[in-house]
């Protein structure tokens, strides 16, 4: 392809690199099962099997796979919205957001939720978690301090991040059959040691909990990554293959996953899975577990982050991946070295800030498919920007439908699955309000901003 | 011999030695069946990874993409490799037959090499992208 072609067709600068304010060009996107694997990657972390094991302490194994069934098909749903949208516009959930909540809007709401709250928060907590897992396993061994372990797991999950889309692809590939194998491991290991599958099936909790309350953990534990699918689905070649890649990953592997570390507790009755792991047998593929399994997953807290950051950090984007690794690194080893420290103070602040995600998920979907929809945009021509583009500074309907949807969803209703009430919410409050006072004529948005060739 | 040719040539290799651990899963099965279907289903899906790849190369004459698509043949089986050379000397895996977890390791090690050489090779000879 000649350079007149592409910038006839792309006619974009990528001025910060990995295409983090512009569309992916054609020549740059990737296969099917690229998107699968790097989505698996995300998937393919100790937190999916801590869940898992925490579906292992409550129910009993035919609970356990049904709640996992029924909490990945919520996922898959919310996915399987998301993913198109990045899918047709080749751009991130941040700039996407312009749309739905103007130019400062994507900025704001962005680096709360992705920035602050994964980039920096969620990526410390997964490292000094990391540091945890590894002391647990080789409790005597001085690289195996909370804080030493910490430090070096930290700047090894930040490589793959610092590289970009291919750091993270490159990794999954790797990573990902190893992960599946382990997961089926201790699945083995569970059944092994409850007595055979018909022994296994005779186990059950001491106290069973209501089939609801595992739903809505398995919903929260993973909202987060299904409303912000779009940051990978943008380099997927068919506008749809990320939405599919999603949902079977969901559907199929994170079910598997969840159940794998399910039986493995409720054989065991241990509470961490790396340990039960350790102690069933497992070796060395537990501790590779553990660093694979939080790398594959921490990369992406950073990718993300960054992404949103860039939305009003104008600067090359692995400078800001950089930046958010030092503080989290810093972070992850000073709580890890501070004997005794707990971050759960600091972990109840992130989870607040996830609380506003779910509804920001809602707007974005209402806005795509419902209010884009009612203004006769056509479905390959949503999202699409052009260098010259007039974006709203404020879009106040979006702002208004997030705040009461959070507020409602998070904090006023007291039954159904907080998250998916929040995105529920965003989701109807945005589309009656935006065509309501659309068709009233009563402008939505507030100022006027151009897209540069830079995507800013 | 060609890019072509020697991916054939290894990939043939690959079969044989993914064919083996299948076999040891096999033979395992009946001593116990947990750690028996670990091997078999490593064995399975680095052998399926590899007899897939021969039709999808087949009519292919753009060395590129013969070469993207080997990288991603194998790299399932370096991933599953190196899962294999992490567990099979595990304790799990040697509760009865240690000779069938060493003879297990040694063919994961050698299917470790072999499709991280072919990778290298894939990237370097024809520019292959390492991830497709």
């Amino acid at each position: 392809m000649s350079e007149e072609v592409k910038k006839e067709e792309w006619p974009w600068e990528d001025a910060y690199g990995d295409y983090s304010m512009v569309p992916v060009p054609r020549h740059e996107k990737r296969s099917f099962s690229s998107i699968f694997y790097v989505y698996m990657g995300v998937l393919a972390c100790i937190a999916v099997l801590w869940g898992g094991s925490t579906l292992g302490l409550q129910y009993t194994v035919k609970q356990a796979i049904l709640v996992a069934l029924i909490g990945s098909a919520i996922l898959a749903v919310i996915g399987g919205l998301t993913a198109p949208i990045g899918g047709i516009s080749g751009t991130s959930t941040y700039v996407n957001m312009r749309f739905p909540f103007g130019s400062i809007g994507s900025q704001v709401f962005g680096s709360i939720v992705a920035g602050i709250a994964c980039g920096i928060g969620w990526f410390s907590v997964q490292a000094w978690l990391f540091g945890i897992i590894v002391h647990t396993l080789f409790p005597n061994a001085v690289w195996a301090n909370v804080g030493v372990a910490a430090t070096w797991g930290g700047l090894l999950m930040m490589i793959t991040a610092l590289i970009g889309f291919r750091g993270l692809a490159w990794l999954s590939y790797l990573a990902v059959p190893f992960f599946m194998l382990i997961a089926g491991v201790g699945a083995m290991i569970g059944v092994a040691q409850g007595g055979g599958f018909a022994g296994l099936m005779s186990l059950a909790p001491a106290e069973p909990t209501p089939i609801g309350v595992g739903i809505t953990q398995v919903v929260g534990m993973y909202i987060a990554g299904g409303i912000i699918t779009a940051d990978i689905s943008r380099y997927a070649r068919k506008a749809f293959s990320g939405a599919l890649a999603w949902i079977i990953q969901i559907i199929i592997f994170q079910v598997y996953m969840l159940s794998g570390a399910a039986i493995l507790m409720i054989a065991t009755g241990a509470s961490d899975v790396a340990g039960a792991l350790l102690a069933g047998g497992a070796g060395i593929g537990a501790f590779l577990m553990a660093i694979l399994g939080q790398w594959t997953t921490n990369d992406n807290n950073l990718y993300n982050g960054a992404l949103s950051f860039n939305t009003w950090l104008h600067t090359k984007k692995w400078h800001i991946t950089l930046g958010e690794g030092i503080i989290g690194v810093g972070i992850a080893a000073w709580v890890g070295f501070a004997a005794g420290a707990s971050m759960d103070p600091f972990m109840k602040f992130l989870t607040l800030l996830g609380k506003i995600l779910p509804s920001i998920g809602g707007v974005l979907i209402a806005d795509f498919y419902l209010y884009r929809w009612y203004k006769k945009v056509p479905f390959k021509k949503r999202y699409k920007g052009t260098p010259g583009m007039k974006v709203a500074l404020v879009n106040w309907v979006g702002w208004l439908s997030v705040g009461l949807g959070t507020w409602i969803g998070g904090w006023l209703l007291k039954w159904g699955i907080a998250a998916l009430n929040g995105l529920i919410l965003g989701l109807v409050i945005y589309t009656v309000l935006s065509i309501v006072l659309d068709a009233a004529g009563v402008k939505i948005t507030v100022g006027e901003h151009t897209i540069n060739r830079k995507g800013v | 011999m060609n890019f072509k040719g020697y991916i054939r040539t290894t990939s043939i290799i690959i079969i044989v030695l993914a064919l083996a651990v299948l076999v040891l899963g096999i033979a395992k099965w009946s001593e116990n069946p947990y750690t028996g279907i670990i091997y078999a289903v490593v064995g399975f899906i680095q052998l399926l990874g590899m007899v897939l790849l021969f039709p999808r190369i087949a009519k292919l004459d753009d060395q590129k993409e013969v070469g993207n698509r080997a990288v991603q043949a194998n790299w399932i089986v370096l991933s599953l490799g190196i899962a294999g050379m992490a567990l099979f000397l595990a304790p799990f895996f040697r509760l009865e037959s240690v000779t069938v977890s060493y003879v297990a390791f040694i063919l994961s090690v050698v299917l470790t090499v072999l499709s991280a050489f072919n990778i290298f090779i894939a990237v370097n000879r024809v520019k292959a992208r390492m991830v497709v």
